[in-house]
Formats: C-alpha cells, sequence, structure tokens
C-alpha cells in the first residue's frame, strides 16, 4: 500500500461570525495558510476535496461549484464529501484514496463553514431526520444528545458534574490554542449553574457554532521524499456507519446501545488494524476526537479502546486526559466542544493531530507526541471517521 | 489489477413514481445490483452514495439513504457533488486496495418537491446568480444561445415546430425531471478474469469556473483536462472508441459535448448515443450514462459489439463540472 503524509496544514481562527468574507474567501484562506506551511501552491495542486455538510447553513446548495476560482481550482478534479458532521474527516479520507489510488501525488482538502450565519443551526439540523417521524418531535442534535447522555448516566453512574470536568478540562486547553473559538476558562459550577438546554446537558456542555476555514495538503510517500520536509504519516483510517433510526438503539431489539459508539469503536478498530496499533491505551499519545458535547466526550474515549467502558469519567475526575497528565491527552486543542465549524471540524481534528505528532502544537503541545489519533462523528451519531496519525513509518510499538 | 463494472440495478418507473418512497427504491435498486453481481450484502465492501439534500429535501440526505443503500456497519462515503464523481471516488478506492467491491449508488425523486426549480436555484450563489432566477434549464439555455446558430437549433427533427422553453432550447431539446435510482457494482479484478464486465480504464472529472460570463460555455471548459487525465491512464493501448454515451443538460450542448470529446479521443467514427432518448434522472444522470456505455462493451464480446466505450456526463450550471469514463471489453490495464 502507497504511504501518505500531511506536509501542510491550515486553519482560520475560528469566529461566531464573519461578515468580511464570503463563502469561497473564507475557503481559500485556510486553503492559503496550508500552502504557506507547505511551500507549495494550487499549481502544485493535483486534485482538491471539499468537505461541506449540511450546505443548508452556509445558505447555497453544492457550495463546491462556488469555490473553484476562488482557490484556483479551475480545470482541476474538485469533488465533494457530505458525510454529515463526519464529512471534514471523510473528506481526509477521499484524499486519501486519491494518492493510495496510485493517479495523485499532491491533493488539497480545503473547506470551511459559517454555521452562525443561519440563525438558528438547530432548526436547519431538525431538517436531518426523516419527515414523518422523528422530525416533528422536534429532534435536533441537542435533544438528540441529551438522550445519549442520560443513557450513558443511567448505565455507568455518570452526572452532570462528570460532564462539567470535561469542559473545564477542554476550555483550559482551549486557552492555549490560538484557533479555538471558546478561549474563555471556566469552572465546575460555572458550568453546572448555566442555562439548561436539554436535560441533562446545558449551555456550558455543548459546542458555539463557529465560522472558519481549514485546510491540509496530502501527499505520496515518493513526493514527500523529494520535498525533504517533516511529514505527518496516515498510518491507518476507518470508516463505519450505525442505524439510522434512534429506536433501533434502545430497547431489547437494539442494534447498539445509545449509552456507547459500538460503531465507532468498529471504526477505530480498522484504524488501529490498517495502523498496526495493538494496545491504545499504551501506543497512543494524543487524542483529538469528536465530542461535540461533554457528554460525547465519555464513549469515544471509550469506543477508542482508550479505557474500559463506563471508566472514563473516574479517570477524567482523577486527572487523567489532561495536558501534562500521564497517558494519552484527550483534545488538547479543546476540541470539537470549543470549536465547531461542521464541515471542517472533522479536518480540524486531522490537522490538530498531525501538528501534535510533528511537535508544532506551541503552548498546547503534548511533550514527546509520536503516534495520535483523530475522529468525526456524523449524523445522528451515525457516521464515523478515524484515523491513525504517526510521525515515522516505523511498526507502531510499546513507549 | 483493474477495475470492472460487472453489473447494475436501475429504477426508472417514468418522470413520477408514487408507488415507492425513496428510501424504497434505493434499497431495491441497490439489493437487485448486488443479486446480479452474486455478492451477498455482507460481502460488499463500501457504498459511495450521491444525492441532491435540497431536492431530497432533507439537509443530510445521506443519514436516510445510507441504511436503504445497505451501509449499516460499513463504509459509507458520499460523493455529493455529483454522481459520476462518486463512480470515480469508487474506482480509486478500489484501486487504492481497499476492499474488493463498491457499490455506487446515485438518486433522484424530484416528484416529491412541488418546484425542483427551487431546488436548483439555491445551488446559485446569493449575491449574483440567485437574484436572475437561475436554474439548470436556463443555463443551458445561455451555453447553447453560445454555439454556432446551426448548432443551437433544430437539435431533434420536431423540435423546429417546439416552444422555446428557454431560447434557444425547445422542450423537445431538453430533458425532463424523472424520478430513479442508478447502482453500478465495480469489483478489482486480476488481469486476464473472465467474465461478464466491462473493464474500467481511465476516469477523468474537472471543474470549470462557476460564473458562465467567465467561461468559454460552448467548449465544456473542464472536458479538456478530464479527457488528459482518463487517456494518463487508459495508455496507449487504448481505443479507437467505437461509442460514447453522453449526458448533458438540453440536446445542443449535449451534441457539442460528444463532439468534442470525440475530437479529443481521435476518432471520428465514434458512434454517439444522445440521453435524450432515455429518462435521465438528476444526480444519477451519469451513472445512468456510465451504465448504458458499459453494456455496450460488456464481455463475454459480441462479434458486433465495439471494443471500447466512453461516457461522459456533466454537472452545475451550463456543465461547469465534466467527467470521462473510458471502458474497453479488455482485460488489459
Amino acid at each position: 500500500m502507497r504511504n501518505v503524509g500531511i506536509l501542510g496544514v491550515g486553519q482560520t481562527d475560528f469566529v461566531t461570525k464573519r461578515t468580511d468574507v464570503t463563502y469561497p474567501e473564507l475557503v481559500r484562506e485556510g486553503a492559503q495558510l496550508a500552502f504557506n506551511d507547505a511551500g507549495l501552491s494550487m499549481r502544485d495542486v493535483e486534485a482538491v476535496v471539499v468537505p461541506l455538510a449540511p450546505d443548508a447553513l452556509i445558505g447555497i446548495g453544492n457550495g463546491e461549484r462556488w469555490l473553484v476560482e476562488a482557490i484556483g481550482a479551475t480545470g482541476k478534479p474538485v469533488m465533494r464529501v457530505n458525510n454529515g458532521g463526519a464529512t471534514g474527516a471523510s473528506a481526509v479520507e477521499a484524499a486519501w484514496m486519491h494518492i493510495a489510488s496510485g493517479l495523485f501525488d499532491v491533493v488539497l482538502v480545503a473547506g470551511a463553514d459559517r454555521v452562525s450565519e443561519s440563525l438558528s443551526a438547530q432548526s436547519v439540523l431538525n431538517k436531518m431526520w426523516d419527515v414523518a417521524y422523528e422530525r416533528p418531535y422536534p429532534q435536533n442534535t441537542i435533544t438528540m444528545l441529551a438522550m445519549s447522555a442520560m443513557r450513558y448516566n443511567h448505565m455507568y453512574g455518570a452526572d452532570e458534574r462528570d460532564m462539567a470536568r470535561v469542559t473545564v478540562k477542554n476550555r483550559r486547553h482551549a486557552s492555549l490554542n490560538p484557533h479555538a473559538h471558546l478561549r474563555e476558562l471556566v469552572t465546575e459550577d460555572d458550568v453546572l449553574n448555566s442555562r439548561i438546554l436539554s436535560w441533562p446537558l446545558k449551555l456550558g456542555d455543548v459546542c458555539p457554532s463557529s465560522t472558519g476555514g481549514a485546510a491540509l495538503i496530502l501527499v505520496s510517500e515518493e513526493y514527500a521524499a523529494r520535498m525533504k520536509k517533516p511529514v505527518a504519516w496516515i498510518r491507518g483510517l476507518g470508516q463505519n456507519t450505525e442505524t439510522f433510526w434512534m429506536g433501533d438503539r434502545v430497547g431489547p431489539q437494539a442494534l447498539g446501545d445509545h449509552a456507547d459508539a459500538d460503531a465507532l469503536a468498529v471504526a477505530f478498530e480498522r484504524a488501529y488494524a490498517q495502523a498496526g496499533l495493538t494496545d491504545p491505551t499504551t501506543q497512543i499519545d494524543v487524542a483529538e476526537i469528536y465530542a461535540p458535547f461533554s457528554s460525547v466526550e465519555f464513549h469515544v474515549i471509550e469506543a477508542a479502546g482508550l479505557c474500559g467502558r463506563g471508566e472514563a469519567p473516574a479517570l477524567l475526575a482523577g486527572g487523567a486526559f489532561h495536558l501534562g497528565a500521564q497517558g494519552v491527552v484527550v483534545n488538547p486543542s479543546g476540541g470539537t466542544q470549543c470549536t465547531n465549524p461542521i464541515a471542517v471540524t472533522g479536518t480540524v481534528r486531522v490537522i490538530e493531530a498531525a501538528t501534535q505528532v510533528l511537535g508544532r502544537a506551541g503552548e498546547r503541545q503534548v511533550a514527546g507526541a509520536n503516534v495520535a489519533i483523530a475522529s468525526a462523528i456524523g449524523g445522528d451519531h451515525q457516521f464515523y471517521s478515524t484515523f491513525v496519525i504517526a510521525n515515522h513509518l516505523d511498526p507502531i510499538g510499546h513507549p | 489489477m483493474g477495475i470492472v463494472v460487472v453489473t447494475a440495478g436501475h429504477q426508472i418507473a417514468g418522470e413520477r413514481i408514487e408507488t415507492a418512497s425513496l428510501e424504497e427504491l434505493i434499497f431495491e435498486t441497490v439489493s437487485t445490483a448486488i443479486a446480479k453481481a452474486g455478492i451477498a450484502p455482507e460481502s460488499v465492501d463500501a457504498i459511495v452514495m450521491s444525492g441532491n439534500d435540497q431536492t431530497d429535501g432533507r439537509i443530510i440526505s445521506c443519514m436516510v439513504t445510507a441504511g436503504p443503500a445497505g451501509g449499516v456497519g460499513k463504509n459509507v462515503m458520499t460523493i455529493a457533488s455529483g454522481p459520476e464523481h462518486a463512480f470515480a471516488y469508487a474506482y480509486l478506492r478500489l484501486l487504492a486496495g481497499q476492499g474488493k467491491n463498491a457499490v455506487v449508488v446515485g438518486w433522484s425523486k424530484p416528484s416529491e418537491s412541488a418546484f425542483p426549480e427551487h431546488a436548483e436555484l439555491v445551488s446559485a450563489d446569493p449575491f449574483m446568480v440567485r437574484p436572475i432566477g437561475m436554474n439548470r434549464l436556463i443555463a443551458a439555455a445561455l451555453q447553447a444561445s453560445a454555439l454556432p446558430e446551426a448548432e443551437r437549433t433544430g437539435a431533434r427533427s420536431e423540435s423546429a415546430n417546439d416552444p422555446f422553453v428557454s431560447w434557444p432550447l425547445t422542450a423537445s431539446d431538453c430533458q425532463d425531471h424523472a424520478d430513479g435510482v442508478c447502482a453500478i457494482v465495480l469489483e478489482s479484478r486480476e488481469p486476464g478474469y473472465v467474465g461478464e464486465g466491462a473493464w474500467v480504464r481511465g476516469v477523468g472529472w474537472a471543474m470549470d469556473r462557476y460564473d458562465l460570463g467567465d467561461r468559454d460555455d460552448i467548449e465544456v471548459g473542464g472536458l479538456t483536462a478530464a479527457t488528459e487525465l482518463a487517456l494518463k491512464q487508459a495508455g496507449d493501448s487504448f481505443g479507437p472508441i467505437g461509442t460514447l454515451d453522453a449526458f448533458a443538460v438540453g440536446v445542443p450542448n449535449e451534441r457539442r459535448l460528444a463532439q468534442r470529446l470525440t475530437q479529443l479521443l481521435g476518432d471520428d467514427k465514434t458512434v454517439s448515443f444522445p440521453s435524450i432518448d432515455c429518462l435521465n434522472p438528476d444526480f444519477a444522470a451519469g451513472l445512468f450514462a456510465i451504465w448504458r456505455a458499459a453494456q455496450r462493451v460488456m464481455s463475454p464480446v459480441r462479434p458486433d459489439a465495439p471494443h471500447f466505450a466512453a461516457a461522459s456526463a456533466t454537472l452545475g450550471f451550463a456543465a461547469q463540472g465534466v467527467t470521462v469514463v473510458l471502458m474497453s471489453d479488455l482485460s488489459e490495464v
């Protein structure tokens, strides 16, 4: 199999709203940062993959067609990925396929989102459910994940203070990340006293609606050798798909339990198998995992095999997963909970993982990081993308 | 190793299907395709999908279609830029050694929308193009209007008596909206494989500028780049092309596309099959064109059958994007 690496990355600073740029211009900002980082220009790029989903949030269908000139892609192969919230990571997978196929050597992934532009993202997201059954509830991503949080807390004895600890950790990490959207430090009581959105989720538990652009440049091993620059290697990737219906995840006939993320665990297993990663508890230094709400982070940590089911809350309370702690650090960037430009959130996870293993993460750098994982979740916790990223091509072994 | 179009399933019951939901159509189509290919559902390695959220009336349509397409527990990728791009992605995936097979499925059920043109309108940028009321028909008419006069009128014998729907296109120059689903099964095969199938020898795709005013519309800007990319993969042993199945909105535009592609492929004896004689569901039309082309060279070889075929389809306003697929009955790869 042909090795594929990340030669350059770029992300804008993420904010609530940008009125100074259009969507194509925002995509170009991220792309230009990636070009600067890689020492390349659009002339070097052979194909482009655009992450964009849902395009209703930016108010234009098939927005990938609009950005062609802005990024200089006229006459080049351009395709767009839409796997819901997993799109940003799925686009990296699609770009990986371009190069691993042997047909391309340099592929750009470039996208952006402006979630706040819709005025009510949750009203838009309600329209992702089926017309007749779940849409009229009205279901949205907050109510959906509130049910998941209730189920997790019931199954494993966790509570709202456990959830608040996730926010406190991620905000501390985000305060060290100049690109993050929510960077103010908060306390557990701040979170617990914040407004209830859908119990047990409160304002302090949920992600912001973010605006910004992100891009990365993937290259073949042969091209990387010619560039003579450090490269973050994509050692393994996995994808898996869960059922659509909430009702299929509860009750005695359930295919899985809404408390857990079994399908995500399978996606991680696929990535680990490709990477030759055999013990996630000791072989991973950094986890940039997609967890838009505090409650989600627990079952993603567990699905990644970083601890057993139901163990994440107690480990976090004991100091695990923080910057500076022993073992894997979870979301040193502050994660999706502090920055969620939906279309490129998965892209940012991969960018942050690559930045960590290249030792270029500044104040949020995890000391000695060699192996990182990244993940993204799309739909109603339905599409899962996972990656193993390392700064070497040697077998991944025990530290 | 090469990639083979093994078979396909399709559902086109007409311009309006009222007896089945979109999800049911997708399920039936994919089930038929993999059954014809002799692949058990649990042995499908990947599902690659394409649809349009605005037409489907859901903001992330792939959520509800992934299950009917057989995607639960599997690798699902939605390539939303177009079904022929989904085909290209499945081809890349198999070339990358990721699995032995992939199912590509594209769909459209515009009959569930009161005004499908509104879905097209919101695909126009909000500053310049949307305020003038753009849709695919108007864009195609603008493209056709740039053709020499002899090429933009009388595209079909009856069109001279047709009323214009958007000058210079008449009703019989334009493909109607249609409901339908197409699923194509691709497999990776070793050279020398004997069995039914059309070998994919090259796939190219490219995008032109977005703004119509910035383009030379009659030249289909991405066509040269897409063709060069496909030919680079196909190699010197490919051709001459025997048949071409093209899809572009509007007969004059499609005819121009076929002419230019035939020139680029270097064979003036190519028989071109117009899409106007078929139903062309949006977001599946490109797959139907690929499948029609594949069938013309499907082995086992018939004495009168061509050895090489091409398919081409366009997407976006006035063919902003174009894809070229080259296939043969030969196993040389």
